[in-house]
């Protein structure tokens, strides 16, 4: 069930409706939890009992853990990553790596039927996450399953995140359910926010990038190029779509959910892209991998070694497909060069910011090729075309790409321009005033006369 | 700010919204309908209304006195022949400048013809016969030529069409079911033909409302009472009844060409692929061999623009669909694709007019 589908709609107003009639804040919890079973059983029931029982072995090995000291502490948290792990190798990378192994060995094998549960890989990243704070001794084992399986089943963030860690969230829950008419009216526009990033431009741009993705062979450079901006546009404006209307289905509900993206393309760096991009995953393979390597502790050549492996495993989770490796591995060099950059070694260089700004962002743009196209020949392809190298001879500048970039980088300049007070202006602070009204009313209005007929999916949902 | 402040600024801000909206759709989105309700045709468009539209190119329009997209008719070419061509969407190509359409060009490039453009959306050939009554008169044609492009054998399907016949089996009369869009005239003319922003949204949540009936949700699946799935217009499960579906369109060419000189042409649809590949979509890789019998059956001469589309696009590796505000290679012909209808209408159909004892041609 998308938050842009009209079942959504009509399941939230149910919730909200339910919400305002059963008022004791207890059962009002036990009501969005059950909501939160019936969403994810929207997709698949099946796979509800896997999310349960992912729920219910965190939960359990949470306590032991905790109370468990020396080995018998590890054994436990071993055991636990394994068991996250393992369910997210088994439905998720199971077929890979048997295909993989068979094509190096040469032999012949069928792919397992396997069906990719909904939100694995978020669910179990948030499961490993949790062990291992309570394992460090960083949060606290949750003595109530209630709030345990809520804090694992909370809808909003439970397809594609963000990846919300028991720190973020489990005080929250703990407290009585209320709505609070500020956070409501807040989470509104949050909503809103992301529906017209969603349903408004990368729906839009959606169309100009799967054509020019699935055929690019017919188009020319300029195309080409289009196409790849678009795509460059679309997987923002889609995933803080997403995050946006989860922030704010969450905020109505009274709860407060980490923000995923800061304005990534305005970065002057690759390090600075990783922090503003998908915030809560680099975060997370920041602090439960780069950091359990030994981040930067042992040596600049394991530090550069650290990078790149982190950056592997962060192109993996995305999809069980070497496309996604190769992209993060671009990812990894990249932070790794930027590094080398850095060091007193090359003598610390710098650059004028435009120029900092145009690679980094050609760079993250051009690495999107790879994670978007097919499968490697396809991204030959494109590349191949964008040099001027390419047979194709169809030229397409579909003009609704062309304007929602343009509103895109405008929005980005306008941010990366602004002083703070009118960033300030420009956000939430008086919900009910002319400015915010106005707002309200013309992204309705953008959705209701820009969105294209039929449902997408989030490009995140396959994740 | 009490609640009631703040949702009394939102009425004031919804009010500028629907006035700002309205005067925003004309400019960059639609006009409002030039359509009415005619019970032979359905709807017809209104004689001189400005339409403009941006779904596909982006083209403003004024219609002569006929609601057709041509200049008025006037008197014919001294020794020049008057050729009607009725058809859908493809031939009125509400989609590209008048004098870029394929009967403007057909017209510039041979001397001594009058094409006369008598094309309406989704104009079916279960409406060819009530059309051809309608503009017959006022204006004489020597010719008449009966454009189909995709999906038409499928509208005639849907039409769910009864053709009437003499005792010796000669075909009378035709009727059909009433569309979407009629009932959407008759029920929301006169708003639609005030508010360019009502048309637009109109069109839009009917697009809509086929969308979640057909789609996989559970009001969709609630609204078609628990059914799995429902077909949807082009996609692959689409099908066609054929033989039902060619006897009626073969009975419905000898009616319309009974007693005078008329051609049949098909404008299929393509998928383009790199290499100058194309292969047809699923809709005209249906109904082009439905046609083709029908037009056998009926002995009547088709002209069938596959080849010619193939030789263009081989050539040039330009689609003849799409326009910068719609998909490329998808919807309607776009200038170049008109360019090369008029060439190919020019090399193929009007040899075959100039003998009005033509026969059948495949």
């Amino acid at each position: 069930m998308l938050f842009t589908s009209f079942d959504f709609l009509v399941f939230f107003a149910v919730l909200i409706g339910l919400l305002v009639v059963v008022r004791p804040p207890r059962a009002r919890s036990w009501i969005v939890l059950a909501f939160s079973y019936l969403f994810y059983a929207a997709w698949d029931w099946r796979f509800l009992s896997l999310l349960l029982a992912c729920s219910l072995w965190n939960w359990g090995l949470g306590l032991l853990i905790e109370k468990a000291e020396g080995r018998a502490r590890l054994r436990w948290t071993v055991l636990a990553v394994t068991l996250n792990l393992a369910a997210l190798g088994y439905f998720k990378y199971a077929n890979f790596f048997i295909l993989s192994f068979a094509k190096l060995l040469g032999v012949h094998v069928g792919a397992l039927a396997i069906i990719l549960p909904l939100g694995i890989s978020f669910f179990t990243f948030q499961g490993v996450a949790y062990v291992l704070d309570v394992h460090r001794r960083e949060h606290a084992a949750e003595k109530s399953l209630f709030a345990f399986l809520f804090f694992k089943a909370f809808f909003p963030q439970l397809i594609a995140g963000p990846i919300v860690r028991a720190d973020d969230f489990m005080n929250q829950v703990e407290r009585p359910f209320r709505f609070n008419r500020p956070m409501m009216i807040m989470g509104f526009q949050y909503f809103l926010v992301g529906a017209v990033s969603k349903l408004v431009f990368a729906d839009n741009l959606a169309i100009c990038v799967d054509q020019i993705f699935t055929k690019p062979g017919m188009f020319d450079a300029a195309t080409l190029w289009l196409g790849v901006m678009a795509y460059t546009g679309q997987i923002f404006t889609d995933f803080f779509g997403y995050s946006m209307m989860a922030i704010g289905l969450a905020r109505i509900l009274g709860y407060r959910l980490p923000l995923n993206f800061r304005m990534p393309y305005t970065s002057l760096s690759i390090q600075e892209f990783w922090r503003r991009w998908h915030i809560t995953l680099s975060n997370w393979l920041r602090d439960y991998l780069y950091i359990s390597l030994g981040g930067n502790r042992k040596g600049r050549v394991r530090t550069y070694a650290n990078l790149i492996l982190t950056m592997l495993v962060g192109g993996l989770w995305h999809g069980a497909n070497w496309n996604f490796v190769f992209w993060g591995g671009l990812h990894g060099a990249a932070l790794a060069l930027n590094r080398l950059w850095s060091t007193p070694w090359l003598g610390g260089r710098k650059v004028g910011r435009i120029a900092a700004w145009a690679v980094t962002f050609l760079f993250v743009s051009l690495a999107w090729v790879p994670f978007r196209a097919a499968d490697f020949h396809t991204s030959w392809i494109i590349l191949k075309g964008m040099a001027g190298l390419g047979e194709g001879r169809a030229s397409w500048p579909y003009a609704p790409a062309l304007v929602l970039l343009a509103l895109l980088a405008t929005w980005h300049l306008v941010f990366a321009l602004s002083p703070r007070w009118l960033k300030g202006r420009l956000g939430f602070r008086k919900p009910l005033g002319w400015l915010a009204a106005a707002v309200i009313v013309a992204e309705i209005a953008a959705i209701a006369l820009y969105a294209p007929v039929g449902q997408a999916p989030f490009i995140y949902f396959q994740f | 700010m009490s609640l009631k402040l703040g949702v009394a600024r939102l009425l004031v801000v919804v009010s500028a919204a629907l006035v700002l909206g309205e005067i925003l759709a004309r400019l960059v989105l639609t006009s409002p309908s030039v359509q009415t309700f005619d019970p032979a045709l359905g709807y017809a468009n209104l004689p001189h209304s400005r339409t403009f539209q941006s779904r596909e190119g982006f083209q403003h329009l004024i219609l002569n006195g006929l609601g057709l997209n041509d200049r008025e008719i006037g008197l014919k070419p001294a020794g020049g022949e008057r050729v009607l061509f009725i058809g859908d969407s493809t031939t009125f190509s509400a989609q590209v400048a008048r004098p870029d359409n394929f009967t403007s060009r057909l017209e510039a490039m041979t001397p001594g013809l009058d094409a006369v453009n008598a094309g309406r959306d989704a104009l079916g050939p279960q409406q060819w016969a009530a059309m051809l009554d309608r503009l017959e008169k006022p204006v004489s044609p020597d010719a008449v030529v009966f454009v189909m492009s995709r999906g038409d054998a499928f509208d005639l399907q849907e039409a769910r069409t009864t053709i009437a016949h003499d005792p010796a089996g000669r075909p009378l009369s035709v009727r059909y079911a009433e569309g979407h869009e009629e009932g959407l005239q008759k029920a929301l003319g006169p708003l639609l033909r005030r508010s360019a922003l009502v048309t637009y949204l109109a069109r839009r949540g009917q697009s809509v409302l086929t969308d979640t009936q057909t789609g996989d949700s559970w009001i969709g699946r609630l609204s078609r009472h628990g059914g799995g799935s429902a077909v949807r217009r082009n996609s692959a499960a689409d099908d066609l009844d054929a033989d039902r579906v060619a006897l009626q369109l073969a009975d419905i060419m000898r009616l319309v060409s009974q007693n005078r000189r008329a051609a049949f042409v098909y404008v299929p649809s393509f998928i383009y692929g790199p290499d100058g590949q194309m292969t047809y979509e699923h809709r005209s890789l249906l109904e082009r061999p439905v046609i083709a019998r029908a037009a056998r059956l009926a002995g009547v001469p088709l002209i069938d623009l596959s080849p010619d589309f193939a030789a263009a696009y081989r050539q040039t590796g330009r689609p003849l669909t799409g326009f910068n505000t719609s998909k490329l290679g998808e919807g309607h012909l776009n200038t170049y694709g008109h360019t090369v209808v008029a060439q190919a209408l020019h090399r193929r159909l009007v040899p075959l007019l100039g003998s009005p004892a033509a026969g059948a041609q495949n």
